[in-house]
Parts: C-alpha cells; sequence; structure tokens
C-alpha cells in the first residue's frame, strides 16, 4: 500500500500547522486586546474636543443621548445622531477609520442575528417571496424597517459608549460615575475588574510564550487539548492568588473603597453649554421622531 | 513601634503553619533586614506585619499584631494598611492601572490619604528626584521596563511617607545603580522616623543599609542580632545564603594563606548608606 501523496502529506501538515497557528492566533489576540486598551487611554489624553469637557457633563450627554436613542423609532433621527457622534469624534481626533470599524464589524453579527426571525415573522406586506423547496424566504416590509432601526440603534448606543470610553480616562470615567451617585460597589467591582484583566491577559500571555519557547516541533490535537485544560485549571489557581494581591496592593496604597482622580474636575462655561446642547438635541430627536420617516 | 507576635499562621487550605514562634519589634527609624532560604516564611512574615495577612490573604492566625501600641488585628484591611505600607515583590501588582502617568501613579497614595494637592505635588517630585526618575514623570506607567516599574511601585510607596514600611525584595529587578538609589531613599526615610522591614536575599543590599538582621529558616526566626553579628554567622552558609562580598573576600584570603586583621579589614569594607552591590565589585 503507498502513501500518501505529496500533496495530502503537505496539507495534513498544514492542517498541524492551522492547530497550532490557533494558539499562536489566541496568542495574538490577548496581546492585541492589551494594546487596544492601552491604546485607548492614548487618545483620552489628546487635546480634543470632548477630552477638554467635564467627564460628569460627558457621562450625562451620553446618557441622555443613548436614552434618545432608545426611544427613537425613525431612522432618520437615528442618522442625525450618528452624525452628531461622528463630528465630536472627528473634533476629538479619533481616528474615523478605526472607530467606524469597531463598532460596524461586530454590530451586525450581534444585534444582526437577533433581529433575523423578526425579519419574516412581523406582519405585513412581503418584500419578495423566494421559494426555497418546501419554504418560501418572504421578508415584510415592517420586519425589515424594524431590523434597521434596531441595528442603527445599537450602533448608535455603543458609538457613544465607545466615544466616551476613548476620550475619558478610566479613572475620570469612574469617578464621574460616582458624581452622578451610582453605588459605591458597583464603581469599586468595575474598577477591579478593569485593573485584574490588565493582569491577567498578561498573565494568559506569559503562559502562551513560556509554552511557545518550550515546545520543539508539533504536538498532536489530543497533546494541545490536554495542554489547555491543564494550563486552565493552572490560571484559575494563579487568577485567585492574583486577586489577593491587587486588592492587597490597593490597600497598601491607602484605597479606601473610593476613588481619587488627580484631575480636578470644574464645570466650566463650555461643559454647561455642550451639556445643554445635547440636551436639546436628544430632546427635539425624541419629540420629533413620531413625524418623521 | 511595630510589634508582631505570631504563635501560629496557616494559610487558607494548608495543614502546616508558614510561620510560627515569631515575636518582632520594629523601632521608628529602625531598618531590619530579613534574609532566608526559599520557602523559608520571609514574604508570609512580611504580610504578617503589614496587616496583609490574615486580613486579606485569610488563613488562621493565633498572635497580633501592634503598631504604636494599638493592636490592629482583626481592623480592615485599609485601615491597618495606612499604617503600615507594603512593597510588593512584584511592581506589575503594585502598579494602578488606572492612571496614565507615572506622575499620577505615585500621586495616587497621598490622594488617597486625602492631602491637598500643593503637598501632593510636592511629595510626589521629592521621590521622583530622590530614586532619580523625574524623568519617567510623564510616561504611562504600562510601559516601563520592570526595573523601572519596581522604582515607581517603591516610588509610589514613599511618596505616602509611610510611618512603617515591609519591602519585599525591592531591588530584585533592579540594576546596581537603581539598587544603590532604593538603598539611598531607605536611608533617607529612615532617618525621619519610619521602621523598615527589608525583606531579601541579596545580603550585599543589607550591608550597609541595616542595623538589624532577621534570618528565618522554616517558617521561625532562628537569628535575631546585629548585622555584622549575623553576616559573621556561619548558619548562613549552612542554609546556602551568601553573606556579604567583603566577608566572603576575607574569608576567601585567610583561607589562601594570606595574613591579616580580618576583623578590622571586614570592618574597614563595610560599605556606607544604599549598601554594596556585589555587581558593581566594590
Amino acid at each position: 500500500m503507498s502513501g500518501p501523496a505529496p500533496g495530502a502529506a503537505a496539507a495534513g501538515r498544514e492542517r498541524r500547522r492551522g492547530r497550532i497557528g490557533w494558539l499562536e492566533q489566541t496568542l495574538a489576540g490577548i496581546t492585541a486586546s492589551i494594546e487596544h486598551a492601552v491604546f485607548t487611554e492614548q487618545h483620552a489624553r489628546e487635546r480634543g474636543f470632548l477630552q477638554a469637557r467635564d467627564p460628569r457633563a460627558k457621562l450625562a450627554i451620553f446618557l441622555a443621548l443613548v436614552l434618545a436613542a432608545s426611544l427613537s423609532g425613525s431612522i432618520t433621527v437615528l442618522a442625525g445622531l450618528y452624525l452628531v457622534v461622528l463630528a465630536a469624534a472627528g473634533a476629538s481626533h479619533v481616528p474615523y477609520r478605526y472607530f467606524v470599524k469597531r463598532v460596524w464589524l461586530g454590530i451586525p453579527l450581534v444585534a444582526g442575528i437577533v433581529v433575523i426571525p423578526a425579519l419574516f415573522l412581523v406582519p405585513g406586506p412581503r418584500l419578495f417571496d423566494l421559494p426555497a423547496g418546501p419554504l418560501h424566504v418572504a421578508p415584510s416590509l415592517p420586519g425589515v424597517v424594524g431590523g434597521v432601526i434596531f441595528v442603527a440603534r445599537v450602533g448608535v448606543s455603543v458609538s457613544l459608549a465607545l466615544l466616551l470610553v476613548m476620550t475619558t480616562p478610566w479613572a475620570d470615567l469612574l469617578k464621574s460615575l460616582r458624581a452622578l451617585h451610582v453605588p459605591q460597589v458597583f464603581v469599586l467591582i468595575l474598577s477591579m475588574t478593569y485593573r485584574y484583566i490588565f493582569l491577567f491577559l498578561h498573565t494568559v500571555n506569559g503562559v502562551l510564550q513560556a509554552r511557545k519557547s518550550r515546545v520543539v516541533g508539533r504536538t498532536s490535537g489530543a497533546e494541545q487539548r490536554r495542554w489547555i485544560s491543564g494550563t486552565m485549571g493552572a490560571l484559575v489557581n494563579r487568577a485567585f492568588k492574583m486577586s489577593n494581591d491587587v486588592y492587597a496592593a490597593m490597600l497598601a496604597r491607602g484605597f479606601t473603597g473610593e476613588l481619587r482622580a488627580y484631575s480636578t474636575y470644574r464645570m466650566r462655561t463650555t461643559d454647561w453649554a455642550v451639556l445643554a446642547g445635547s440636551l436639546t438635541v436628544a430632546a427635539v430627536g425624541v419629540l420629533a421622531g413620531p413625524f418623521l420617516p | 513601634m511595630l510589634r508582631l507576635v505570631c504563635r501560629s499562621y496557616r494559610y487558607p487550605a494548608a495543614r502546616e503553619p508558614a510561620v510560627h514562634d515569631v515575636a518582632v519589634e520594629i523601632r521608628h527609624g529602625e531598618i531590619v533586614g530579613l534574609t532566608g532560604p526559599n520557602e523559608a516564611g520571609k514574604s508570609t512574615l512580611g504580610l504578617l506585619a503589614a496587616g496583609m495577612a490574615p486580613a486579606v490573604v485569610g488563613g488562621a492566625f493565633d498572635g497580633y499584631l501592634e503598631v504604636d501600641g494599638e493592636r490592629m488585628t482583626g481592623r480592615p484591611g485599609y485601615e491597618v494598611a495606612q499604617r503600615v505600607g507594603y512593597v510588593f515583590q512584584n511592581p506589575a501588582t503594585q502598579i494602578s492601572q488606572v492612571s496614565s502617568t507615572v506622575f499620577e501613579e505615585v500621586a495616587l497614595g497621598p490622594m488617597n490619604l486625602g492631602l491637598d494637592r500643593a503637598e501632593i505635588v510636592a511629595r510626589v517630585e521629592e521621590t521622583l528626584g530622590r530614586l532619580a526618575i523625574g524623568d519617567l514623570a510623564l510616561r504611562d506607567p504600562r510601559r516601563l521596563s520592570g526595573g523601572e516599574a519596581q522604582l515607581v511601585a517603591i516610588a509610589s510607596l514613599l511618596a505616602m511617607h509611610p510611618a512603617h514600611l515591609v519591602l519585599d525584595e525591592p531591588t530584585a529587578q533592579l540594576d546596581p545603580a537603581g539598587t544603590r538609589l532604593v538603598g539611598a531613599a531607605l536611608h533617607a526615610l529612615a532617618a525621619t522616623g519610619t521602621a523598615l522591614l527589608v525583606i531579601e536575599h541579596k545580603l550585599d543590599l543589607l550591608d550597609g543599609l541595616c542595623e538589624r538582621l532577621l534570618l528565618m529558616d522554616h517558617g521561625t526566626v532562628v537569628r535575631d542580632g546585629p548585622a555584622e553579628t549575623v553576616f559573621a554567622d556561619r548558619l548562613l552558609e549552612a542554609l546556602a545564603i551568601l553573606p556579604p562580598s567583603r566577608i566572603r573576600i576575607a574569608r576567601a584570603a585567610r583561607a589562601a594563606g594570606v595574613r591579616f586583621d580580618e576583623a578590622a579589614v571586614v570592618a574597614a569594607l563595610r560599605p556606607g548608606p544604599g549598601g554594596l552591590d556585589a555587581e558593581a565589585g566594590r
């Protein structure tokens, strides 16, 4: 019996490489996540329109506009709100390509999948009727309109959230949450989570790199799975110890549960004006929505 | 004064105590070194002295911690932490991750103490200058090298002017110059009345830095006395801990047949504040 053809052997090698490649991709993804988070904070330190605003005003603006987007059933209003978001992003030196891509690459996967049943289940005139064996693909016009509005709402809300996070240092954001009387325990959990994610990702990164540097040649799928499950167990142990260390280190710095940021807050005339303008835009959007397509 | 009496301390789910039968007192202005082989219980003793164990770490503790005559046992971790600072071995743990510049990072502790802004700025600038890391002030603390991060972590505690400070291998990732700076900064801190407990493997750092040295083994203190006496104790070598360079050199010279007054030479070679770096070859 002859052995596998050279092409098949090469394909087999590629498949095996693919398994190792998956690990490398995971490693690269984790590193990219860390880098992105750091990168985001860099934007928050730039001199731009939103960066210059008081974080409490920004948070209030964000909440008002998200509320307006959630209450609006008009695609015109949602498009208008999105244009406002894009204008604010431009004035804050947030790179459009990164900003738009980060929002719109993920949303169709999440919100789009959620609305698919509604396209067919909402009663109304059908856009078209495509027979597919015993089934008919026949989306309704109200279903499609509702789906587009839903995706647009999510898109505008996520864009607002991203813009807020990108233009506000994390410590300031948490402190402004406290200023708006968000319960301290909630803010504390957010603060700890943020710190912990960084350290945990670094640990995972280190574990994967250490493994990569020690492994010579290829490992079988079974070995890979064994290693991954073993690593997950070890990471749980490390994570537990690290959570203690992180908390203890915060205590060692005099942390009492109340967040303190070095920057002091002062609402200037411009902050009040921008806040008033945004509240007006949100109110107009909600009130005018029923009269617009 | 910091007083720790530990009859027994066991980590959660551990069967054997990590530290037992220890009584340590550290007076204001005193720098006490703590050394010992791996698994001797040094870091655990540090955690107990800083009130982190059992308050944060958990475990079963039979004993008490007293700071300036006040019992700290049973108090919330943050209350104890404000009386006794703790510098972690791994600077990544200490860095807050919520500050975007080193200046803000070092300012975080003083801010938590509720100091006014002018005082915070003065303390941060003074601490950064003392550790010669003023040029890092505007750098992102998450993007520092290991040595730089360690200096920033130490600075973040020094800026709080703690009355008592425990440091767990504070120079593990530092080069000789950084090690000397930390040594000098600790001396200056002790001169202001701070009680310091320095956990360290490198006895060359402790040489010239501390007047008193504790040697631990198997969870208990087996030597507690003047640093010169403990450095000269043969038990150090029995526990595979290298004595300071000057003592090893003197012993090597004597073993090679060189005739000299060993005690006088060893005393003459004693380094000044900041300790001696083996790597620096002084």
